[in-house]
């Protein structure tokens, strides 16, 4: 008897596997979910941030990703992929569908655009390379971004990012080579833009 | 170090640009390198003055990249609004009635292997309940696809029509 209660003890304080987990919440387990979302709902929110570049899109993103979870958990097969790989799927496809909403919106006729040297220097002080990085990662191409944060931002492996991004190794390896490029350019042509209208 | 002949330096076969890439797949840290192109690097760059200078601009790179944090304002109440996410969504229907037809019909294969619980009352019940199940099915088909009445029904029609014989004339 009170080796079955030590045991039941344990089970309750161990971490169980996210891949156990999701399985509990097929079978409609609300408190396998929440802990579901206590270990990865802020993670996704900060991808989602970094493919999106908006808070309130990144978090109608990963909340509709969730909603996924949350209906359709039966539909993951342990076999197949970890949680992680299965869901960070789910977040990214859904960022990509977000991407392909978003149209540029028209300038109004007679729009005066704002003089960048005005707020230039401010935007030096106030919010320094955090802009800058911001605006290279936004003028990535949208494979490219994807690709350096889910390396270097959200820390997979690069085996693990190229199965999310449904790519071999060496494709996702020679993408990542290209945004590391491009965003070193962005970074470099926008500090030359943010000097030079300081000058 | 001998100059490439792209006139990019290079190190016991690897240019300058190939370590930079492989610096953008792996990282700054070689410990984290595989092995194979860890000790192929630290042959050719990694331990020379250009090397080093490589590895240091890589981690400024990264630091640089890192100074952009995700803003944390509203965290606590989206965390919220997704553990609210259960009690305004249903889950999918379809799954969970597939599931129920195959525990079910798992239960059923279980009974059936087992000889003792096949003789059981509940065996007995069930078994008597699939009996109904299926005779009710069959009259349900048997009613909704009736055969054709007999007075319709020539078997013999085709039979003569199509033959030389002349039965009638015997």
């Amino acid at each position: 008897m009170q080796a079955q209660t030590a045991q039941r003890a344990n089970v309750m304080t161990e971490d169980p596997a996210d891949e156990a987990l999701v399985r509990r919440v097929a079978e409609g387990d609300r408190t396998a979910y929440a802990m579901l979302v206590r270990r990865h709902g802020l993670r996704f929110r900060a991808l989602a941030y970094r493919m999106l570049g908006a808070v309130d899109l990144a978090e109608d993103a990963v909340q509709d990703s969730f909603v996924k979870l949350w209906t359709h958990a039966a539909r993951f097969d342990p076999e197949k992929a970890r949680f992680t790989t299965w869901f960070h799927r789910i977040v990214v496809n859904r960022c990509l569908d977000e991407k392909r909403k978003v149209t540029p919106v028209a300038l109004p006729e007679g729009y005066d655009a704002p003089d960048p040297a005005a707020g230039a220097e401010a935007e030096l002080a106030d919010q320094g390379d955090q802009a800058t990085v911001r605006a290279a990662l936004q003028a990535l191409p949208d494979r490219q971004r994807m690709a350096v944060a889910l390396s270097y931002f959200d820390g997979l492996s690069n085996k693990e990012a190229a199965e999310v991004m449904d790519l071999k190794m060496k494709a996702f390896e020679s993408l990542l080579v290209r945004a590391r490029t491009n965003l070193k350019q962005q970074l470099m042509a926008e500090k030359d833009r943010l000097f030079t209208v300081v000058d | 170090m001998t100059p490439g002949t792209d006139g990019k330096t290079m190190q016991n076969g690897m240019t300058r640009d190939a370590f930079e890439a492989l610096l953008a797949c792996h990282g700054a840290e070689l410990e984290a390198w595989p092995a194979a192109v860890r000790t192929a690097a630290a042959d050719a760059f990694a331990l020379g003055a250009e090397g080093k200078s490589l590895i240091a601009a890589e981690r400024a790179f990264r630091r640089q990249l890192e100074s952009a944090p995700v803003p944390e304002a509203g965290s606590a109440a989206f965390l919220g609004c997704l553990m609210d996410i259960p009690a305004n969504h249903a889950q999918a229907g379809a799954q969970n009635t597939q599931n129920v037809i195959v525990r079910g019909l798992g239960a059923f294969a279980d009974l059936l292997l087992d000889g003792h619980k096949l003789f059981s009352r509940t065996g007995i019940a069930a078994q008597v309940a699939a009996s109904v199940m299926i005779l009710v099915v069959g009259v349900m088909i048997g009613m909704g696809n009736p055969t054709q009445d007999s007075a319709e029904l020539d078997l013999s029609s085709s039979l003569f029509a199509s033959s030389d014989l002349n039965l009638g004339g015997q």
